[in-house]
């Protein structure tokens, strides 16, 4: 219970520990800050001094200013009354907004809302419709600009096109130029031992594709040795001025 | 060893293409597998003479020739596919020079041998390329050659150059060239272009003898350098302009500079430590070769797993080599032309390793299998879309850096599709060496002289070389020729000719 | 060939100044590192210290008012290297850390850890080595004939040689060694009466075949071809003050290079006379003749000269003392060093000539009193004391497994290593050579058919092979005379 309302109350922490001493008392002073606004701000500076021994006096003034009353012993009694009380002051401050909430309705309000977010979105291709023949003709053409091969699956083309414009058409990619002369011959020397022709191809393809990111990986390594030298290699012990043999 | 006349042993010698010949079980004993070997015109006659002449000698003592050495490691228990014979091909301690085999892991027989990797344990090349060109380069030569001397006669831990003390000769072998990146003298982006990244993950310096991590350490007062050496080379020709591309070489002209090191002494060490130990892990296992400079052990003995981690820390200490004079080439470049390595674009192109055992999968057979493969004076050569290739080199193959003799050209290659079927993806790695020019002859003179310090009884010889040998006018193996077999033969491409313009020694 | 391009500079200094006047500030001097000796193992000391321990006190005491540093080092194999040594005033050397006193060293407490100068200073110290080198020991003579004696040893006594030799005739030279070699090769146009103990020349270094290889050098010496051009640093020194300094640090190698060694004689081809298996008796002077000196060989020979120049090899070389403590010393004089360069006295270090290798050597090392060894020891040493300061556990150097020594002997490049004369072999060894006139001569000790000693003479390209060969104990037998076939690079063939 005293989750819930805390949880309708907006704490942070709704499974704080009342037990421990400190989390009690920045509690009450959460309830006040945040709800109960009993004190102006700067009345509150004796139950802000959570650590002082002079705390508990604050919170004794506190209990009665708010017309507490006397036969709750506890303090998590007390505590629950002042939930409560901020409660009151929640409901009472806002009853038009919580007059017509009933259980029933809340129930409602919660099924509709799992069931279609009500998310706007600013996103213009949401409102696209992929399937459309339309859609499907762009990406075709755009696929023939761009020479990506043909799949009957017009989305996965769109995914290749959209590798090639990341990996390609970058500001930084289009800054290396195109090499030129013939280009590596993928179909000589030492093929992947496939019968089937095609098979064979997209091996060797694949095979250069590894050595791409063999190439990649081995520069990674490279970086990572440089910056470990960096850490544990001083200069070298080596003094070349004395090249000269015999000091 | 068997002795036959040079006729007989030829009808064991037989011709496959032009520049490939096999060689029948038969011609030594217990042949598991066949030989072959690649030589063109001019190799091909230098290889038959040598064979000639060890006839000639009733094959007692000396060295054996190249076909001989081929044969008898054909002979090493596990041996799968071919004892394979590289071009440049000549006699080494147990296995020839340019002479790769791979062993099935599989096989709990199958050996590993330290004649099969050498003494110079990942005695290897690496090349840097500049952005400069040989005109630019030209007319400060001596200043940048000077420069170069001061800096790069030193290997690791030079004194006054790269320090380092027995802690950190512990950590390089462990490490190997994330050692030099943690110690800040290399790029991160050499890693990714070294053989193994640099780092042969299963070394384990514990099993390196103490008295061999004292012969790595850097010894007072020396440079630590010796056979390491350096070139000052310009591009000469492109013969695959697309792959040179790959690698930042655009033009004829651009300046590279090569490295030439290994791990020396160290590497000597674990060698020869291995091979003790081999000798008695030889008997307890009942192991047998045809030649007792194979000494091997069961790859998964104690004494096999041990080599193998004590061979991969040196090949670790073989690549922080190459990565301090990589550093110091960079700054002697800097200081001369007064900007920085990153403005130089002195990035590694390539490291390979020439003397070295590793674990590959290959297919023998139509079967993938897993192999302990040994190198020895090869260079391992992967085609493209090997997944051990850097991933620049994923599509040209890899990069094969052959260095001639010290003052002659070296080239670029990279690994072809046939090379990994036909030689587990291995090429040549440099100029034929052993066979040279007749140096010296002995002076009659001095036998009169060596006769009166007879005085104490002790036995005196004077070297005398074989006359027939003599008459070959040109035994030294030309680097072109090498490079040329490998081409036509297809076990790797030629792609750059790069020829030297300042070499600097140690 | 070494392709490295070594530029020829001669280095001109002056020594004017005296450091007395800063008596004073120096009286205060206390340091963690004392050194004692500006000659190479001193020096060599000094850096290896300030190298592994930048900015700590080191105080170096020196005699002269020169020191030695080493210069273009040539590596010719991982431990073979040749290198020069340069000369360079001793104020240059300093260094915030690093303070040269010249003055030299009287007496040692090495209970309060003080040492006093001849000159009255105090110094104290933390660690302290000893670098003071080695003297030439002079053959007997009586006092008379003293002035008419030389040793060649430093910067003084080649001076006064020169003068010497400029106004003399013939001179006779006594010593089979290093310099007395350079000084047969490098001096024309006067005779020499070389006397030797041996059955050939230079024994110190090379047998009775290099000699003979070495012969025709020597015959036509003056054929311009055959002076090789060295290209290194070369020093000299030029003296303003004659008070300046008694004695200077040994020489380097090339000490003759800048010193005109030809003598007044216009022409005389053969102008050398070798006394093979000689001993000299006596020394005396004689007026019956046209020369002032008489030297009597034990068969009673007699030969004249104006001169008489003592190239006999050296010995330990220390004037001070310790003061209630006995440092322990050698037969021959050295002080007594462990593997670590430590004396018998604790904090207290030796190296170089001074000292005594008393520990057990490697099979194939053994102690001569080289400038290699000098340098090595001083760096051992060096290391060594900053392992001590810093409590730290190090091993002896490498380079103490294979003796190595490079010189140049008759315009050759000359290699030893190992047990490259079957020292301490007792006959039980094989001998295997290859001989080019003029080119090259090679010579490989063999015991048990494994390498333990090389003779390398030309440029063989052979250093690290062999040092690799004596290292490994690799068992040669089955290449039989076949290793050194002309025909197969064996430095590849060990690849």
């Amino acid at each position: 219970m005293l989750r819930n309302k805390l949880v309708s109350l907006g704490h942070p922490n709704p499974e704080v520990n009342t037990q421990d001493m400190k989390s009690f008392r920045n509690l009450i002073v959460w309830l006040e800050d945040q709800h109960i606004r009993n004190y102006k701000i700067e009345d509150r500076a004796g139950l802000r001094k959570i650590t002082s021994p002079e705390w508990s006096k604050a919170f004794e003034k506190y209990k009665e200013d708010l017309n507490c009353p006397k036969e709750l012993k506890t303090e998590l009694e007390q505590l629950k009354w002042i939930l409560s009380y901020a409660i009151k002051l929640e409901y009472s401050d806002n009853l038009d907004k919580y007059r017509s909430m009933t259980s029933e309705k809340i129930r409602e309000a919660e099924k509709s809302q799992s069931s279609a977010p009500s998310v706007k979105s600013v996103n213009p291709f949401d409102n696209l419709d992929f399937t459309s023949p339309q859609f499907e003709a762009g990406v075709r053409t755009l696929a023939l600009k761009l020479n990506v091969p043909h799949h009957p699956d017009h989305l996965i083309v769109l995914g290749a096109i959209s590798r090639v414009i990341k990996d390609n058409l970058n500001k930084e990619a289009l800054k290396i130029s195109i090499p030129e002369g013939k280009p590596f011959p993928i179909f000589d020397g030492q093929g992947m031992n496939q019968n089937d022709a095609d098979i064979e191809t997209a091996s060797r393809i694949l095979r250069l594709l590894q050595v791409q990111s063999l190439r990649e990986i081995q520069t990674v390594i490279n970086e990572t040795i440089v910056e470990c030298q960096d850490l544990i290699t001083t200069e070298p012990k080596t003094d070349t001025r004395l090249g000269k043999v015999g000091f | 060893m068997v002795v036959r006349k040079y006729e007989d042993e030829l009808k064991y010698i037989e011709r496959i293409s032009d520049y490939s010949w096999r060689i029948k079980k038969g011609f030594q004993e217990n042949m598991n597998v066949e030989g072959i070997f690649y030589v063109n015109k001019n190799l091909e006659a230098l290889m038959f003479e040598e064979l000639r002449n060890s006839c000639r000698s009733d094959g007692i003592g000396g060295f054996l020739p190249g076909m001989k050495q081929i044969a008898n490691v054909a002979a090493l228990p596990g041996i799968v596919g071919k004892s394979v014979g590289l071009p440049d091909i000549h006699s080494g301690y147990g296995f020839a020079i340019g002479n790769m085999a791979a062993f099935d892991m599989n096989n709990p027989l199958s050996i590993v041998s330290p004649g099969g990797v050498g003494f110079d344990i990942n005695c290897g090349v690496r090349l840097l390329r500049t952005n400069l060109f040989e005109k630019d380069v030209r007319p400060v030569q001596e200043q940048l050659a000077q420069s170069l001397f001061d800096h790069i006669p030193v290997g690791v831990g030079s004194k006054g150059i790269i320090p380092m003390n027995a802690r950190d000769l512990e950590e390089a072998l462990e490490m190997g060239m994330d050692w030099s990146l943690r110690e800040g003298y290399v790029w991160a982006e050499d890693k990714e272009h070294c053989e193994e990244y640099g780092r042969m993950l299963n070394a384990d310096p514990s099993k390196v003898s103490v008295r061999a991590k004292k012969r790595g350490l850097p010894q007072l007062g020396t440079l630590g350098a010796g056979n390491h050496y350096a070139e000052i080379q310009v591009v000469d020709e492109i013969y695959d302009k697309w792959a040179a591309s790959k690698m930042g070489i655009e033009e004829t002209g651009q300046v590279c500079v090569m490295i030439h090191s290994g791990s020396r002494g160290f590497g000597h060490q674990v060698a020869t430590d291995a091979l003790v130990e081999m000798e008695k892990a030889m008997k307890r296992d009942k192991i047998e070769t045809n030649d007792r400079q194979l000494a091997c052990a069961r790859i998964n003995s104690e004494e096999g797993q041990n080599y193998l981690k004590a061979m991969a820390a040196a090949g670790n200490f073989a690549w922080v080599n190459r990565s301090s004079m990589t550093f110091l080439t960079r700054q002697a470049f800097a200081k001369q032309f007064n900007t920085t390595p990153d403005d130089l674009d002195m990035h590694v192109i390539y490291d390979v390793s020439h003397n070295i055992a590793k674990i590959e999968n290959h297919v023998v057979d139509g079967k993938e299998m897993k192999l302990l493969v040994h190198r020895k004076g090869s260079t391992r050569a992967f085609p493209p879309h090997h997944p051990s290739i850097p991933v620049d080199y994923q599509l040209t193959g890899q990069p094969v850096l052959v260095g001639g003799t010290m003052g002659t050209c070296s080239y670029i290659l990279t690994g072809t599709e046939k090379g990994l079927t036909e030689t587990f993806g291995s090429t040549c790695h440099g100029a034929g060496r052993a066979l040279s020019r007749a140096k010296s002859r002995r002076n009659i003179d001095y036998l009169d002289i060596l006769e009166q310090m007879k005085t104490k009884n002790i036995a005196i010889r004077v070297a005398s070389p074989k006359l027939v040998m003599e008459e070959a006018p040109e035994s030294y193996k030309n680097v072109t020729d090498v490079v040329d077999t490998c081409h036509s033969a297809g076990i790797s491409k030629k792609c750059v000719k790069l020829r030297p313009i300042a070499v600097i020694k140690g | 060939m070494t392709s490295h391009l070594e530029t020829t500079q001669s280095i001109m200094m002056s020594t004017s100044q005296s450091n007395r006047q800063d008596k004073t500030e120096i009286n205060q001097n206390e340091c963690t590192f004392l050194i004692i000796g500006g000659g190479i193992a001193g020096v060599s000391c000094a850096e290896t210290i300030n190298f592994l321990l930048p900015g700590e006190k080191i105080i170096l005491l020196t005699e002269s008012s020169l020191i030695k540093s080493v210069t273009n080092l040539v590596q010719l194999g991982k431990f073979s290297q040749r290198f020069d040594i340069q000369e360079i005033i001793s104020k240059d050397f300093e260094k915030p850390n690093i303070k040269i006193i010249t003055d030299e060293l009287a007496i040692i407490k090495s209970k309060t850890k003080e040492a006093i100068t001849k000159g009255g200073l105090k110094i104290n110290y933390n660690l302290m080595c000893i670098c003071t080198g080695s003297r030439p020991k002079l053959v007997n003579f009586s006092d008379n004939v003293k002035s008419y004696i030389i040793g060649i040893r430093d910067t003084d006594s080649v001076k006064e040689f020169q003068k010497r030799i400029k106004t003399s005739k013939r001179f006779g030279l006594i010593g089979n060694g290093g310099i007395a070699s350079e000084i047969i090769y490098e001096i024309g146009n006067i005779e020499i009466e070389w006397i030797i103990k041996d059955q050939h020349i230079s024994s110190t270094f090379i047998d009775q075949g290099a000699a003979k290889f070495f012969e025709s050098r020597l015959n036509n010496k003056n054929s311009p071809n055959n002076k090789m051009i060295v290209k290194r640093m070369r020093y000299m020194e030029e003296r303003e003050t004659s008070e300046s300094l008694k004695r200077g640090a040994a020489l380097g190698p090339d000490w003759h290079r800048l010193i005109d060694m030809k003598g007044n004689l216009s022409s005389s081809p053969e102008n050398i006379k070798v006394h093979y298996n000689a001993e000299v008796k006596s020394i005396g002077l004689c007026t019956d003749n046209n020369f002032p000196v008489c030297i009597e060989l034990a068969n009673d020979e007699k030969v004249f000269c104006d001169f008489v120049v003592s190239a006999t090899g050296v010995e330990p070389f220390k004037t001070f003392n310790f003061e209630n403590e006995v440092i322990k010393l050698s037969d021959d004089g050295g002080i007594f060093v462990d593997d670590l360069m430590k004396t018998s006295i604790d904090s207290i270090f030796a190296a170089g000539d001074v000292c005594h290798a008393g520990w057990e050597h490697s099979k194939y090392w053994h102690q001569m009193r080289l400038w290699t060894q000098a340098r090595q020891m001083g760096m051992m040493a060096g290391k060594s004391m900053v392992a001590k300061l810093n409590n730290e556990e190090i091993y002896q150097d490498f380079c103490f497994e294979l003796f190595s020594h490079v010189t140049k002997l008759y315009g050759y490049q000359v290699v030893l290593l190992g047990r490259y004369n079957g020292q301490g072999l007792e006959d039980d060894y094989e001998l295997l050579f290859r001989i080019t006139p003029d080119k090259e001569y090679i010579k490989f000790v063999l015991k048990n058919g494994c390498l333990v000693g090389a003779l390398l003479i030309g440029e063989t390209g052979l250093e690290e092979t062999c040092e690799n060969l004596i290292l490994n104990q690799i068992d040669l037998t089955p290449f039989g005379d076949d290793i050194l076939n002309p025909n197969i690079d064996i430095e590849d063939y060990f690849d």
